[in-house]
């Protein structure tokens, strides 16, 4: 059993506040939210400078998504997982590519966020379904160079959102499902701008024999 | 505000007049120098060495008459060319053998029609007609003192080709100057159309964004609440449903509290009308009309002295117009003092900085009215209708005038010129009837044509045939003729031919007419050489023909083929227009669907949100939870992707998703709006397809669409089967959609997939 997970979740709105605790209190290990707030000092200040993980609401009361706050955050070190109602592909690679841990869609909250939130407090990354779909269809120059395996394995994710099926119709095991995402991701952050999670990111990929260096 | 540069405005006119002048003053120089330098050889009275020096001389001069053209410079040349020609004209009792005149060979006779045609490229018609009579004069009068008669100057010196000639090439310069004024319009049109569509698009996607905060507190709540994760004891919940309520009603966002914010700093007493119900506008405009309004209440405080007003709201087009009326003192706008120049520029400056406008009326005594709109009504805003077909059409419809007029031209030229020479010199052919059988054959030919030309066809595949027939039939001239005869106008194929060459590939490509003048020049040389007439003076006399006839005629292919080229620019700027049209019209079509879509949202999601404020509804009944649930998931569907206009695909998924909801069945939903919008039979088997499976599932079903990296739209369905029902009912098959299908645990996986770039 891992040790506990603690986080801090940023967002305006009471009832995600609320229902982020109700899953990070129900997760297994548990994840302790040692502060919500609407503003990003919570996580800066106070309890919340401590917490392993934050969780990140991109629109904090205006219309514009706030890449300020995620660019404090990940220059400040820390493992970002961003929890937005915006699926728009330019808002998303801007996050990923600014070095957040994950970027899950509201709606992906219940499935996903607690894998997410125990991926980013082990310093890696986490990849859902929706992501996975932005990155299969990220067609800016300078991308990452994906294989066509990978790709058809982002796309199964993003289409089935079950990695048993992913894994039964590929012909492959879940680990190696799992294999090819982190390997994406991997691709990712040593694309771009650096920033200090991406950087770790990257070590943690190399370690676990994700990826060669000279696959980057 | 989208009006496009001069440049643009006139770009294919402006490469017209300049090409124009360039082109047909180098066609010019190069017919000139050539046979110039036969002429010392042609017996000219004068001798060789006069002769001689005349023909360098023009040479020079057809070079710095080059350089003008390219470059403007030196300025006179142009206008002291004509002069100089005529000059060679009158001169014609110098420089050239009279005979040679009657036989139309003179080498003077080509350089004067071919000035002639060529002025009407740079010179405007009544100057260009002017010169062509001018040098039909000069020449004639040349012809009258080498001792011709003035009819046989006329027509067997050839002097009314001379007019003849420029008529042909005026109108030939009309036809592509109107074919390029249609193509600068349509691409200018296209332009501003363009623009417009963006700025459109650029409008509807603030209206999303818009949208998107103000229902993004209320799906939060929503989401939760369906996941069961408020139980409704909390402390935050009322105030929060408040707001979610609030923000669904437009209260704090809308135009009228703003206003009202505004109307109460200033120092204005103001009697605001009654108020519609109002469309959400984008901030950066509720922004400029707030300031907007705050300067004009200003104004009016300090300038009307009545300090009162009168606010007007109405709603409109999806945006709104507010006037404000003072019953003051009033001005004269068209003499503004001073002080008034604030009202100008800050308010109107502002509304254009939004996408609106400000608009002042005023007399003395009369009071002042201000009328602000947004957005600014747009008068190019694409009409459903538009003139594009017969627009563009109509650039085809000049080749079509010009293919008409060439084979009149043609038809002419046989039945006056060729059938007269022919008339005279029957006696020459081995019996009467092959002249007739020769000229019958090329003839049918021209007849074809115009048919065709009338028919509104091309010569297909019958091109080639017609184009070895052509040529044989004036081989059969050429062979039937005596030796002597041959460069006299008893071989009168030897001018014609090369024109049926340009009626034949009139709308192919340059080098298939060229291809075919040279093998008729070869074809001819050859005879020549064969039948022994390849002595100096023959062959002197061949040249001047050759250059002259096809000279004429290569630049009238030419002058097709800038039609022609400036045809296809303004067809392919009127489908480009056509297609921005049509984009807009669906895009905007499908905005209103969202706007509808979101009315009917809005009208299932308050009354929900208000009996959860009111208590009349508990999130802790399952019901209220499941329907919390799906009203959620339908905000996030029309809101979360805020950078795309959707398409009419997404919104007929939207109606097969509501369907499939209203069944109690869960949805987990990413759709994005695809690069092609698919046609309305792939459409209907997509849905079909998708709505076939989904009929079948139970519990939550996910369903996709995407593009696939190799230009594949991917459609797909997830979904648990409901053992109580059958398998889903497969849709027929539909060419171009192909679908797979995954069995997995009781877990049916279904993808469509359609080829965009599907071949024709």
């Amino acid at each position: 059993m891992a040790a506990a997970v603690t986080a801090v979740i940023v967002d305006d709105h009471p009832a995600i506040v609320e229902g982020v605790g109700g899953w990070c209190a129900a997760a297994d290990p548990p994840i302790t939210v040692l502060a919500a707030g609407p503003r990003p000092d919570v996580a800066l200040t106070g309890a919340g400078a401590g917490a392993d993980v934050v969780v990140l609401d991109l629109f904090l009361g205006g219309p514009v998504p706030d890449l300020a706050a995620l660019r404090t955050l990940v220059e400040a070190g820390r493992n970002v997982v961003v929890y937005s109602q915006d699926e728009t592909p330019a808002t998303v690679l801007g996050c990923v590519d600014l070095g957040a841990s994950s970027y899950l869609a509201k709606s992906e909250g219940a499935g996903h966020l607690v894998a997410a939130v125990h991926a980013a407090a082990r310093g890696e990354s986490y990849t859902g379904p929706m992501l996975s779909g932005v990155l299969a269809g990220d067609r800016r120059p300078g991308r990452p160079v994906l294989s066509a395996r990978e790709r058809q394995v982002l796309l199964s994710w993003f289409e089935s959102e079950s990695k048993t099926l992913v894994a039964h119709r590929l012909h492959l095991s879940v680990t190696t499902v799992d294999t090819y995402i982190a390997r994406v991701r991997a691709k990712y952050a040593d694309a771009g701008r650096p920033a200090p999670s991406k950087a770790a990111l990257v070590a943690r990929a190399l370690q676990d024999g994700l990826v060669e260096l000279g696959e980057l | 505000m989208f009006r496009t540069s001069p440049v643009e405005d006139a770009a294919t006119t402006r490469f017209l007049d300049l090409r124009g002048r360039r082109y047909s003053v180098s066609a010019r120089a190069a017919v000139g120098i050539g046979v110039a330098a036969l002429a010392p050889f042609a017996g000219p009275p004068a001798g060789p060495w006069l002769c001689g020096a005349v023909a360098v001389a023009f040479g020079g001069w057809n070079l710095v008459h080059l350089r003008w053209a390219r470059t403007g410079r030196p300025a006179w040349a142009g206008r002291a060319d004509p002069p100089v020609v005529a000059a060679l004209g009158l001169a014609q009792p110098l420089l050239v053998d009279p005979q040679l005149i009657t036989a139309q060979l003179g080498w003077v006779s080509v350089v004067v029609s071919f000035t002639a045609i060529a002025v009407q490229w740079y010179r405007p018609a009544r100057s260009g007609a002017v010169i062509a009579v001018l040098l039909a004069a000069a020449y004639l009068g040349g012809c009258l003192l080498s001792g011709l008669g003035p009819g046989e100057a006329l027509l067997a010196g050839g002097g009314a080709w001379i007019l003849v000639g420029a008529a042909l090439s005026r109108l030939l310069r009309v036809l592509v100057a109107r074919a390029g004024r249609e193509a600068d319009a349509l691409l200018a049109d296209r332009l501003v159309r363009e623009r417009a569509a963006v700025t459109e698009s650029a409008r509807r996607a603030e209206q999303r964004r818009h949208w998107a905060a103000v229902h993004d507190t209320a799906a939060g709540t929503l989401l939760m609440v369906g996941l069961g994760q408020v139980s409704g004891r909390e402390p935050w919940l009322p105030d929060q449903l408040d707001r979610d309520v609030a923000a669904l009603e437009g209260r704090p966002g809308g135009v009228v509290p703003s206003l009202a914010r505004t109307v109460a700093r200033s120092r204005v007493r103001v009697r605001p009308e009654p108020v519609a119900p109002f469309p959400e506008l984008p901030a950066p405009a509720l922004t400029a009309l707030d300031g907007a309004v705050g300067e004009v209440l200003e104004n009016v405080r300090r300038h009307a002295g009545t300090g009162s007003a009168q606010l007007r709201l109405r709603a409109r087009d999806g945006g709104v117009r507010i006037e404000i009326t003072d019953d003051g003192g009033g001005f004269d706008p068209a003499a503004v003092p001073r002080g008034r120049t604030g009202l100008r520029t800050s308010v109107a400056d502002r509304m254009a900085g939004a996408g609106g406008r400000a608009t002042v009326a005023s007399a003395p005594g009369r009071g002042t009215t201000v009328t602000l709109e947004w957005p600014t009504p747009d008068p190019s805003r694409p009409a459903p209708t538009g003139r594009d077909p017969e627009r563009g059409g109509h650039a085809l419809h000049l080749l079509r005038g010009l293919r008409l007029a060439q084979s009149l031209v043609v038809l002419v030229v046989l039945g006056v010129f060729c059938l007269g020479n022919l008339l005279a010199t029957t006696e020459l052919y081995p019996a009467r009837w092959t002249a007739w059988m020769w000229f019958a054959g090329i003839v049918a030919v021209a007849l074809a044509d115009l048919a065709l030309v009338l028919a509104g066809r091309s010569w297909g595949a019958a091109r080639l045939p017609a184009a070895v027939f052509v040529l044989l039939m004036s081989l059969g001239v050429t062979l039937s003729l005596p030796a002597d005869e041959l460069v006299r106008p008893a071989h009168w194929t030897l001018g014609v031919t090369g024109f049926l060459g340009v009626l034949l590939f009139c709308d192919r490509r340059l080098s298939r007419t060229v291809g075919f003048i040279a093998v008729h020049v070869v074809l001819m040389a050859g005879v020549l050489v064969l039948r022994g007439r390849a002595d100096p003076a023959g062959l002197v006399e061949f040249g001047i023909v050759v250059v002259g006839v096809e000279g004429l005629h290569l630049a009238v292919a030419l002058g097709a083929t800038a039609l022609r080229a400036v045809a296809a620019e303004a067809a392919g700027a009127a489908s480009a227009r056509a297609a921005v049209v049509t984009r807009e019209e669906v895009a905007q079509r499908v905005h209103a669907d969202r706007e509808q879509r979101y009315a009917a949202l809005r009208a299932g999601v308050l009354p929900l949100l208000r009996g959860l404020r009111d208590g009349a509804a508990s999130p802790a009944d399952p019901d209220v939870r499941r329907r919390a649930a799906t009203e959620s998931a339908r905000l996030r569907r029309l809101f979360a992707r805020v950078d795309d206009d959707g398409g009419e695909l997404a919104g007929e998924l939207e109606v097969l998703l509501e369907h499939a909801e209203q069944r109690g069945l869960g949805l987990r939903v990413s759709v994005s709006a695809p690069r092609t919008e698919p046609p309305a039979r792939v459409r209907r088997a997509l849905v079909g397809h998708a709505g076939a499976l989904l009929a079948c599932a139970t519990g939550t079903a996910r369903l996709t669409l995407h593009d696939d990296d190799d230009g594949e739209l991917v459609l797909a369905v997830v979904a648990a089967l409901d053992p109580g029902r059958g398998p889903p009912a497969a849709p027929g098959v539909v060419a171009g959609v192909r679908t797979e299908t995954v069995e997995h645990e009781g877990h049916s996986w279904l993808e469509v997939r359609w080829q965009q770039r599907s071949p024709r």
